[in-house]
């Protein structure tokens, strides 16, 4: 053989196609873990005690789902019964205002801790403090009237959501005063969309 | 001695043996799109010759282009791109031998896959070139010109520890002179043959990655354990080919094939918490052919067919979870035929005119529709016009061209230039141009479909996209007093208009994430100043120093483009013994702190934050051992500084490094067939 064709056909099998990545490498599956379940949930008398604090995880990791939460049947709910917050992603919306028709309104705290939050705290009926969502302004962000349309930091090079060092009272559809706190976006493998938050009814 | 026009011709179909060598003679083809001497080049071009990528102690081009004046190499975990004159590596066209590169990650060539043993020279055109070679052409062209076949047998290995310990074995480079026989009569005889040669490299490397400690190195491709990692570990093998056929003196055929095959791999930590092994296989292939004829002293003819194939799989796995995985392919090809033609009407015009035909195909799973294709067709036409004749003490060269893009998706772009250069006296050069670029919009940012659910957004493609448009204008002046002294400055200024920017399309207030999108919205402008001199003090010593200044702005946001270093310096030396055995080189560089607009403290924003100046020394010895085999030493950033935050710069790297020629080694020179 001519060393021109040498080279040629040398070339011609070394130049296969690349092996497809797929078939040469496994991925880890496994679940993070720590993320309750929250099914089952659905009687109004529950029988907990509601003024001790609850951590929640909800999977709010679907682009399009929204899951409705109810304080004090301690669970989520569909829409048929009288759910207090919704959360899609990111976004969360009281049940009341520009989002829905169960009056829920709620009291923004800044800058406290959730252990420093008492009934004391709380405004009373009719006092201008109490606000619930409102249609989004124009600002082209998705949320952005809602109560707590703006619970996080954004960082913009990480794209990371932190909460804000604030404590939210969410009067709910039955009245019952509760104080939430958001405590984070991602679960224990770095994933968004798991909507971390704890809570405690506030009484007197 | 011969007039600058004459020279295009001159050496154009000079046999392979007869190659000039002395470095005044160089023989350079970016600035023109005909070759023709370095000195006699009417656009400034900067040539890094084959003495000068071996001395710089680097395993690839992007090491190399680290640091020249006026350009910033950028380190990613898909590579290392390259800026010039303070414009993105978008805006800089890559070029092997004349045909543009494919495969673009994330805008940018990655210089790193080009070894540095299949390089025979770089050379740098610097401002707006689109009038001779269409879309990119803004920031600069840099050409890559491959390594002919030389005598005999040459083998280097290396190895290197420290941050990025590994080992490569990166050419073997031989000749197969003689004739072949291009068809047979029915008896056997060849009815004509042809003289050739030819070179085939083979390399094989292996880097590990380097962590964001810095301080030890990961398992390479082990995927389990370790730390994140800035630049992904990688495995490396290259195969290339070139074939040079002579048919006669004034009639040369050349061919070539380039195959390269990546495999790297690393650990990445968001700052959600997730930790993510990610792994990458590209493969490169160029393959090109062509004959280059002479018509006796009035003029010549090349052509060239090239095809090109980029072919990348990203795997993405999260540590305990699925939602962050992803597997994205990436095939993207293109083929050009290129015909140019130089003809010298009179003694005082060499006109070179050429028509492109090149269409590119990109299939990939991040696109709205799964293949998308483009065509282009391109005339262009040069004028050389030696305004006042080289034999007297002064000379002075006028050039004016234009192009015309004609492309399936974005339309027409008319691209001229004008450029002046000016001989005041034997040992002055003055230069000027001015020229108009474009950037043809990429098919990313025309049909891109990329979901970020973790913040809800999602950008989408705009088919409607224009080209970006930039007018460029340079000044620059090299002086030689003696022999022994070289001085280079050279200012520029780019104006860039009709840049993509993104945009609000859905404000999101519908329930569904933001949507954005492309249009033609931004503004930018670069200027700056680089200057180099260089100075052989004696045989044995030479010194060399170079100082950049720059200048950035983008329009709208009213502040500096970011990451852009606003000064940088160096100074360098090489010693050599008497008789050329031992060989020392050192440099010292330094750039001031780079400005970044980030949001730190969440209150939507962003505040300047400085990436801290950076100083880095390097220095390597080689020794001529014997005949046959040479050694070398080196360590580069030998202080081990630099910022790993903002702009990744490499951590302390040693190597040991072993060169073996089985026979004698063609001095490195180049050819005028490219």
């Amino acid at each position: 053989m001519r060393p021109t064709e040498r080279v040629i056909w040398s070339l011609v099998l070394i130049v296969g196609c690349a092996p497809d990545l797929r078939d040469q490498l496994t991925r880890s599956n496994g679940s993070p873990g720590g993320l309750e379940d929250l099914a089952g949930a659905g009687t109004l008398d529950t029988g907990l005690d509601l003024t001790e604090p609850r951590e929640v995880v909800v999977d709010a990791t679907d682009e399009a789902a929204w899951h409705h939460y109810d304080f004090e049947r301690v669970g989520l709910v569909d829409t048929q019964l009288p759910w207090d917050i919704a959360i899609q992603r990111f976004c969360v919306h009281l049940n009341g205002g520009f989002n829905g028709s169960g009056g829920v309104q709620a009291v923004v705290l800044e800058d406290t801790f959730f252990d420093e939050v008492s009934f004391d705290d709380v405004p009373p009926d009719g006092d201008a403090a109490w606000i619930t969502d409102v249609a989004d302004p124009e600002d082209g962000y998705a949320c952005s009237g809602a109560v707590f349309g703006d619970w996080y930091d954004y960082d913009s090079s990480s794209h990371i959501l932190t909460p804000k060092p604030r404590i939210t009272i969410v009067r709910t559809v039955e009245g019952t005063p509760v104080k939430v706190e958001v405590l984070d976006y991602y679960d224990d493998a770095g994933t968004s969309g798991y909507f971390r938050f704890l809570w405690a009814e506030l009484a007197p | 001695m011969f007039s600058p026009l004459a020279s295009l011709l001159l050496f154009s179909a000079a046999p392979a043996d007869a190659r000039v060598e002395d470095e005044e003679e160089e023989i350079v083809v970016t600035a023109t799109r005909s070759p023709g001497r370095l000195e006699d080049s009417p656009v400034a071009t900067e040539v890094l010759t084959r003495d000068e990528l071996v001395a710089s102690g680097a395993d690839t081009l992007a090491e190399v282009l680290e640091h020249q004046p006026g350009l910033q190499l950028t380190r990613s975990f898909r590579g290392a791109t390259v800026r010039m004159n303070g414009l993105d590596t978008d805006y800089v066209l890559i070029l092997v031998d004349g045909q543009p590169v494919q495969g673009r990650v994330g805008g940018g060539i990655d210089l790193s896959r080009f070894p540095i043993d299949r390089i025979e020279s770089v050379e740098i055109v610097r401002g707006a070139a689109s009038a001779l070679y269409g879309a990119d052409a803004i920031g600069g062209v840099i050409n890559i010109r491959t390594r002919r076949a030389e005598s005999g047998v040459l083998a280097t290995a290396r190895v290197s520890g420290g941050a990025m310990a590994g080992a490569d074995t990166q050419a073997v480079l031989t000749r197969f002179p003689g004739a072949i026989p291009l068809s047979y009569r029915s008896g056997g005889e060849p009815l004509a043959t042809v003289d050739s040669s030819a070179a085939v490299s083979v390399g094989l490397g292996r880097v590990g990655s380097w962590s964001l400690a810095s301080i030890q190195s990961t398992p390479a491709l082990s995927g389990a354990g370790g730390e994140a990692t800035v630049m992904d570990g990688q495995a490396t093998g290259t195969f290339s080919e070139r074939v040079d056929f002579k048919v006669n003196d004034d009639h040369r055929w050349t061919s070539q094939v380039a195959y390269t095959r990546r495999r790297q791999a690393g650990i990445q930590t968001s700052g959600s918490g997730a930790v993510i092994d990610s792994a990458s296989s590209t493969e490169f292939v160029e393959a090109a052919i062509g004959p280059d004829i002479l018509f006796g002293t009035k003029g010549r003819l090349t052509t060239n067919l090239a095809w090109s194939g980029f072919s990348d799989q990203a795997f993405i796995d999260q540590r305990m979870g699925t939602a962050l995985d992803k597997y994205e392919s990436t095939y993207d090809r293109a083929t050009e035929l290129d015909v140019v033609g130089t003809v010298l009407p009179t003694e005082k015009h060499a006109l070179t005119s050429g028509v492109e035909l090149r269409h590119e195909v990109l299939e990939t799973d991040r696109l709205s529709i799964p293949q998308v294709d483009r065509q282009r067709a391109s005339v262009f036409l040069q004028d050389v016009w030696e305004v006042i004749p080289s034999s007297g003490s002064q000379q002075l060269l006028a050039v004016g061209g234009i192009r015309y893009d004609r492309d399936s998706l974005f339309g027409d772009a008319w691209s001229p230039r004008v450029a002046l250069r000016w001989d005041p006296t034997q040992d002055l050069v003055l230069r000027a141009s001015a020229g108009r670029g474009f950037r043809a919009p990429p098919f990313k940012d025309l049909y891109l479909s990329f979901v970020n659910l973790g913040v809800g957004y999602r950008v989408d493609g705009n088919p409607e996209l224009e080209p970006e448009r930039a007018w460029n204008e340079s000044m620059s002046l090299a002086w030689s007093p003696t022999d022994q002294v070289d001085f280079d400055i050279s200012a520029q200024r780019t104006d860039l208009t009709n840049m993509i920017g993104t945009t609000v399309v859905e404000d999101g207030s519908s329930g569904g994430p933001v949507r954005y999108s492309y249009i033609n919205v931004s503004q930018a402008w670069t200027q700056g100043i680089d200057s180099a001199i260089s100075w052989d003090v004696l045989e044995q010593l030479a010194l060399r120093a170079h100082g950049s200044l720059l200048q950035t702005r983008d329009v709208a946001l009213d502040r500096p483009l970011q990451g852009r270093a606003p000064a940088t310096a160096g100074v360098g030396t090489r010693v050599q013994s008497p008789s050329e055995r031992i060989r020392f080189d050192a440099d010292y560089f330094w750039q001031a702190p780079l400005p970044y607009f980030i949001d730190i403290n969440g209150d939507e924003q962003e505040e300047t934050v400085e990436a801290p100046a950076w100083h880095q020394i390097d220095a390597r010895v080689e020794v001529q051992a014997s005949a046959c085999c040479a050694i070398n030493l080196g360590a580069e950033n030998l202080l081990d500084t630099g910022d790993q935050t903002y702009s990744f710069t490499r951590p302390r790297r040693l190597y040991l490094g072993l060169v073996a020629s089985a026979a004698t080694r063609g001095k490195g020179g180049s050819d005028a067939t490219n």
